[in-house]
């Protein structure tokens, strides 16, 4: 009795107007952006390749003399990801760049030159993008009257009249929106990764299927909720109209109410200092430090080994350590309060779908905060690779002078030699293992709701 | 008989379910992106303290005009807090180079200050206003005829004398009665809130300003009740008129705006600003291979062997300030500036059309963006909306002309009294006490430590013009006359399309 249910559900929705008119509204969507993202992506590949080749370029020149190499400020940018068609991750919105040098990671910064700041700042029109906001839609507009809207056409009575339990009745039609809502969903993907394959500028690979797998299965769970959240205000009202509004709210609560408010709960609830303040006490350490620095801490001249050298090094050194100090803590604070609010949207099934998908890809902030990790254990190695290299150079004091070249090694150095940093790409094992506590979030969601729906429904008067 | 239309479909409309749920997440909505906003802004104006005040500083402590960069501080935009525009994209500090034209201003008053929280969207006043109020404009609208027909009285209605264009009319206008007390509440709330702030002052144009934004949504709401209207007089049952109300709503206000967007994106290619800037680098190359030759031909001219100064110090855009080194070195120097300062702007000059084809590239992919906006009511809104706040791409782009138009202004007054030519520009010492070489080499050069700071009271200021309200409506206008045109559409489609309606 289930099948016959199930499939007399599933024919009613393929042939309804609105299952009609929302698959071409999906193909598009998904179309444009596919389309858009090729087009997108091989720019920025392209100019991600001119801005490694002028990297590359200032490295061999600053090799000509080693100390250059070791103080000289260098910038490292995340490579555009060839997944991100699944889900940019915001990584547009994070910071992207890293600021560092043998002695120290500086800071990270968001780099906007290929950016246009006249165009207003979107999302991208990401497989991710289309789920949560337009299939998570749909869900809901297929699901608010599967009760209600029976009971208005006065069918419901009729099917109950059948030897059929209402669990059964129930669990036939959200099993069958999800299904067709599930199918839409792998049917644009599927087109979309047709179209990339036709153009041959996407690489499409085990990895990208396994992720493509993996989001499917992160899609699946989050329609399964959304329906439920339809099938909840269906069995809540005896009206349709009524049960499309609480479907909406639900929609527009989860979707915009919630994480449009994460700003302020981050302003109110985790506050953490002013850029400017912290500034203020670098420059005033800054201040301090050279008001106490012993005379001669500014000397400088042709000899590495000119004694005041040493004073030199010693107060960059203090410089260095007092910026780092105050900008290390500024920079953990923000990486605090961003998690903490975080924390807070996860109320928002559509924010846990965003963080299944940093897990499932291995972007956005997580990206993020292990290059910074991984950085700061790079700075390391780095700087003892400079200090080996220097120690075996007769011509250098080795006063190590975090800024400036007076008093380290002036040989030049092969670029082969040099440590270079590489990003790591997380393993899927990693991947899957941080995913469970969000996919037991999603299903235990599912669930309470489900039996939420179930007892309401149970009690639901036909007549 | 359309009076009687209007009163009895705004009672049941207001004591309906839909006018609770609307009103509730308004009382939501409208507080909390306020606060969000307000609090923004106040960060902002925070910034602009600091940063103005280090800018007069800085000023204050010029002893030569080399180091005259006055850093311009735009004032935060109040109106910012009901619609952002692309004033959330840009920076708030202009300083003014001669060796280059001001092109985009840098700074932190855009960006929070954890850059990570960008990440977390926050809907300004006018987003949140577009979202709610075209919702509930379809779904009170979307069963206007639909329902009449299913309960039975539309032709209950038609066997009096009552005509189909006037029952039509007395339908739309009573919804949009309906949604008026939402509208007005919103913006009663969020004035309440920027009237309660006490950091927040807004001048009697900007109230005007809001009046008009007040106009603008009503037409808005307008729009989206005529299509909702349409859609009920096209179908025959309420449940494909929701549905079909409601797809049209993700399209036009989510969908499309993001498309649109992305599209023009992918449409129209800009150039990395890496490659720009290496071009202008390379023109600076060459300028400074330039002043390379011309230092040694001064030298020469001179008689010099070498250079020596005392006190030198030096920084970005030519700037250079010594005293106590011999006179031989000032003459230098002065030689060297009467030479070099004309040069370093006839290649800002070259610079300039390098960083114009690339601002023409990023207008061109906004117009773009603009062009594909047409297609959602939405985007129209928020278009004509972002000019009367002051945050559209033209209110930017007209600034920072300004700006430029500043830069000349001072290139001007530096020119008109000779400065590059007089010692001033990089010595605060009087030529009367420069020391011979020999003297210099002595060590007989008793110069003073301290100096007396320019006095900058006849140095051009700059006054930063805020678009007047007329061409803030004049750039308002394409949006608003097709917010109109469209209404005009929508009522004529729904006019036809009732008439042909089957009453059975």
């Amino acid at each position: 009795m289930f099948s016959t249910l199930f499939i007399k559900e599933i024919q009613q929705l393929l042939y309804s107007f609105r299952f009609q008119l929302s698959l071409i509204i999906v193909l598009l969507v998904f179309t444009i952006g596919t389309i858009a993202f090729i087009r997108l992506y091989s720019e920025e590949k392209a100019n991600y390749f001119v801005y490694h080749k002028e990297q590359l370029k200032n490295l061999e020149e600053q090799a000509k003399n080693a100390s250059h190499l070791a103080t000289l400020r260098k910038n490292y940018v995340l490579e555009p990801r060839s997944n991100s068609i699944i889900s940019d991750c915001k990584e547009k919105m994070f910071p992207n760049q890293f600021i560092y040098s043998a002695y120290n990671v500086f800071n990270l910064e968001v780099r906007h030159d290929n950016v246009n700041p006249l165009l207003k700042p979107v999302q991208n029109l990401s497989w991710s993008f289309i789920v949560s906001v337009c299939m998570s839609f749909l869900a809901l507009l297929f699901a608010f009257d599967t009760i209600s809207g029976e009971k208005e056409d006065h069918t419901l009575a009729l099917t109950l009249s059948n030897q059929i339990s209402r669990g059964k009745i129930l669990w036939a039609k959200y099993a069958s929106i999800l299904s067709v809502i599930t199918a839409t969903t792998v049917l644009g993907i599927l087109i979309s990764i047709l179209i990339m394959s036709i153009s041959g500028k996407i690489l499409i690979n085990t990895d990208f299927l396994i992720e493509t797998g993996g989001f499917i299965t992160i899609t699946f769970l989050l329609i399964a909720l959304v329906t439920v959240f339809g099938l909840l205000s269906s069995v809540f009202s005896r009206n349709s109209s009524v049960s499309l509004l609480i479907s909406l709210c639900f929609w527009l609560f989860f979707a915009i109410i919630i994480p449009n408010t994460s700003v302020y709960w981050a302003n109110k609830l985790f506050p953490i200092e002013h850029r400017n303040e912290v500034e203020a006490k670098i420059a005033q350490g800054y201040e301090d430090l050279c008001n106490n620095a012993p005379p001669g801490s500014w000397s400088s001249s042709g000899d590495p080994f000119y004694d005041r050298h040493k004073l030199r090094a010693d107060l960059q050194m203090k410089l260095m350590d007092n910026e780092k100090k105050f900008n290390l803590s500024y920079i953990n604070d923000m990486f605090h309060q961003f998690e903490e609010t975080r924390s807070i949207t996860l109320l928002s099934p559509i924010a846990q779908f965003d963080n299944l998908n940093e897990v499932n890809l291995g972007g956005g902030y997580r990206r993020l905060k292990e290059n910074w990790n991984d950085l700061q254990n790079y700075q390391i190695q780095f700087l003892e690779w400079f200090k080996a290299f220097d120690a075996k150079d007769p011509k250098s004091p080795h006063w190590y002078n975090p800024n400036e070249s007076y008093s380290t090694s002036w040989k030049s150095v092969s670029i082969s030699e040099v440590p270079v940093y590489t990003e790591k790409i997380i393993p899927f094992s990693s991947r899957i293992l941080q995913s469970g506590k969000y996919i037991a979030l999603l299903l235990a969601y599912t669930a309470i709701l489900f039996f939420i729906s179930f007892v309401l429904f149970v009690k639901y008067d036909v007549r | 008989m359309i009076w009687h239309i209007v009163k009895k479909d705004f009672l049941l409309n207001i004591f309906s379910a839909r006018f609770i749920i609307g009103v509730l997440l308004c009382i939501i909505l409208i507080p909390f992106t306020i606060s969000v906003s307000i609090d923004e802004y106040k960060n902002q104006l925070r910034i602009y303290a600091v940063d103005k005040e280090n800018s007069e500083k800085e000023l204050k402590q010029i002893k030569v005009y080399s180091g005259l960069k006055p850093e311009l501080i735009k004032y935060p935009e109040p109106l910012g807090i009901l619609y952002k525009g692309i004033n959330q994209n840009v920076g708030n500090k202009v300083k003014i180079y001669l060796q280059e034209y001001p092109l985009f201003p840098t700074g932190h008053a855009s960006t929070r200050d954890n850059p990570l929280l960008n990440a977390f969207f926050s809907l300004d006043f006018i987003t949140v206003l577009s979202l709610v109020l075209s919702l509930l404009a379809l779904v009170f609208s979307y069963d206007l005829i639909t329902r009449e027909h299913e309960e039975g009285t539309l032709r209950l209605i038609f066997s009096n004398y009552t005509g189909r264009i006037p029952f039509l009319i007395g339908k739309i206008t009573g919804v949009l009665l309906s949604l008026l007390p939402i509208l007005f509440f919103c913006f009663l709330l969020s004035t309440l809130f920027i009237v309660l702030s006490p950091d927040i002052k807004l001048q009697i144009s900007d109230w005007i300003r809001v009046a008009i934004l007040f106009i603008f949504s009503i037409l808005y709401i307008l729009v989206f009740i005529l299509m909702g209207t349409i859609i009920s007089a096209f179908v025959k049952s309420s449940s494909t008129a929701i549905v079909l109300s409601m797809l049209c709503w993700i399209w036009f206000v989510f969908l499309w705006p993001v498309s649109g967007s992305y599209l023009s994106k992918s449409i129209v290619k800009t150039d990395l600003y890496d490659n720009v800037r290496n071009s202008l680098d390379d023109l600076d190359k060459e300028y400074g291979k330039l002043e390379g030759e011309q230092w040694g031909a001064i030298q020469k001219r001179l008689n010099m062997r070498g250079t020596n100064w005392w006190n030198a110090s030096g920084g970005e855009d030519g700037y250079f300030e010594t005293y106590g080194s011999p006179s031989e070195t000032m003459e230098f120097h002065r030689q060297l500036n009467t030479w070099k300062e004309p040069i370093r702007l006839s290649y800002a000059d070259r610079k300039w059309p390098v960083q114009k084809a690339y601002l023409d590239g990023l207008i061109r992919q906004q117009k773009m963006e603009k062009n594909l906006s047409w297609f959602s009511p939405s985007e129209i809104l928020v278009q004509a909306v972002s000019c009367l706040c002051r945050s559209s791409e033209k209110d930017f782009l007209r600034y920072m002309d300004e700006t430029r138009q500043y830069r000349e202004t001072l290139v001007t007054y530096l020119k008109d009294r000779n400065l590059f030519e007089k010692y001033i520009y990089f010595t605060p010492q009087d030529p009367a006490t420069f020391v011979s070489t020999a003297d210099f080499i002595k060590g007989n050069n008793n110069v003073p430590d301290h100096f007396n700071t320019l006095d900058l009271k006849e140095v051009p200021t700059f006054i930063d013009i805020p678009a007047a309200i007329d061409t803030s409506l004049k750039d308002s206008f394409t949006g608003i006359a097709a917010l109109i045109l469209i209404s005009i559409i929508l009522f004529s489609g729904s006019i036809i399309v009732f008439n042909r309606y089957q009453l059975r």
